[in-house]
């Protein structure tokens, strides 16, 4: 449940972007969540949703942004893509294989995927 | 008619944890701590662990731990009998530690009095992975009386890990799961090591104690 901690973080971040930004109201937000966090998105979208009522941002659009998950290699340093099962619906990597798609090595580290960003804001003014 | 416009943010939604893990890492490297964040399945075996990790330890480090979880008092006591300065974190509701409550633990501390620290995150494996503490090693704790499925359902967690640990390997048969089967899941997720253990029977602790051992030695 730590959706309700970063829908917090993004809320504040978002309403503190606006109010320097002097915007009259917040009509979409765009959030980049990566394919390896461990966050729900239908979830988060529900929190920064409630959270956003009664303040400037109430009723704005909320867009969510994937970024695959990405390793990379520490015996040949390539980067290859995190394999996703396309049958995995609810993109949960059920198998997942972190290992390097040019040599085989399993001694690679996540290096994208597991990012949280607020993208940008639309506001008007 | 109002003037719509976009703004660019980029920013990291996590980037004030971040911010707070180096500053926590930084203290810690500044007064050579050694810090384990101890995360894991609810009821896996962290407190036990933790506790031999201390019996066998502290004839030669000067330990200190930081229980958390959401009443912290019961695992704290457990602790402080092996008569270690406890530190207990009460998190409420919250289902995992952040640097933050690392870093408020730590205030009223001489960090000039222990070379090892054990933070026993909330029982939880999808949540404290996100959250970067400070420490120098991730330790990951399962048994298998989470069922042998149970790695597999949580794999970053486990990607992440320095060393995952399987352990009540003494009750594997009563459970009927394959202790086995949890350590080549760990090992197929990319955890660095996997051991397996039985607090109960004393199996595997010396490559606990072995483990902690090199990243102390290491940092
Ligand atoms: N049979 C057996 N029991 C164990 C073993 N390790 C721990 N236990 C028991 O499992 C229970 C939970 O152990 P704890 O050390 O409290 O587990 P924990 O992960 O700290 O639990 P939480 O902090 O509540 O998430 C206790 O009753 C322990 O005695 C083991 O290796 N074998
Ligand atoms: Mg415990
Ligand atoms: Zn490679």
């Amino acid at each position: 449940m730590h959706e309700v901690t970063v829908a917090q973080s993004v809320v504040d971040a978002v309403l503190g972007e606006a109010s320097a930004q002097g915007a009259r109201a917040v009509t979409s937000v765009t959030l980049i969540f990566g394919e390896l966090s461990l966050i729900n998105t239908e979830q988060i979208s529900f929190w920064i949703a409630s959270f956003f009522e009664g303040s400037l941002a109430e009723g704005a659009e909320i867009l969510i942004e994937g970024a695959p998950g990405k390793v990379e290699c520490r015996d040949c340093g390539a980067i290859s893509e995190v394999s996703v099962d396309p049958d995995d619906k609810l993109s949960h990597y059920l198998v997942p294989d972190f290992s390097c798609a040019h040599c085989g090595s399993p001694h690679t580290f996540i290096c994208q995927g597991r990012e949280m960003l607020i993208k940008s804001i639309q506001i008007t003014k | 008619m109002h003037k719509v416009s976009d703004v660019k943010m980029g920013q990291d939604i996590l980037r004030i944890n971040r911010h707070i893990a180096s500053e926590n890492r930084e203290l810690f490297d500044r007064h050579g701590i050694t810090v384990f964040n101890v995360m894991g399945a609810i009821g896996s075996g962290k407190t036990c662990l933790i506790e031999h990790a201390i019996e066998m330890l502290k004839g030669e480090y000067r330990i200190a731990c930081i229980a958390g979880d959401v009443v912290a008092s019961y695992d704290s006591e457990r602790m402080a009998r092996h008569g270690v300065p406890v530190i207990p974190v009460s998190t409420g509701k919250e289902c995992h530690l952040d640097a933050h409550f690392v870093e408020h633990a730590l205030e009223d501390v001489d960090l000039a009095s222990f070379d090892v620290l054990f933070i026993e995150n909330v029982g939880n494996l999808i949540c404290p992975a996100d959250f970067d503490l400070g420490e120098h090693a991730k330790v990951v704790v399962v048994s298998v009386s989470e069922g042998d499925d149970i790695v597999l359902k949580h794999p970053v967690i486990f990607k992440t890990a320095d060393l995952t640990v399987v352990n009540k390997v003494d009750i594997a048969p009563y459970v009927g799961a394959s202790a086995e089967k949890m350590h080549k899941d760990a090992v197929s997720c990319g955890s660095s090591s996997v051991i397996l253990t039985s607090c109960r029977k004393g199996e595997g602790l010396a490559s606990w104690v072995s483990f902690l051992r090199s990243v102390i030695k290491g940092t």
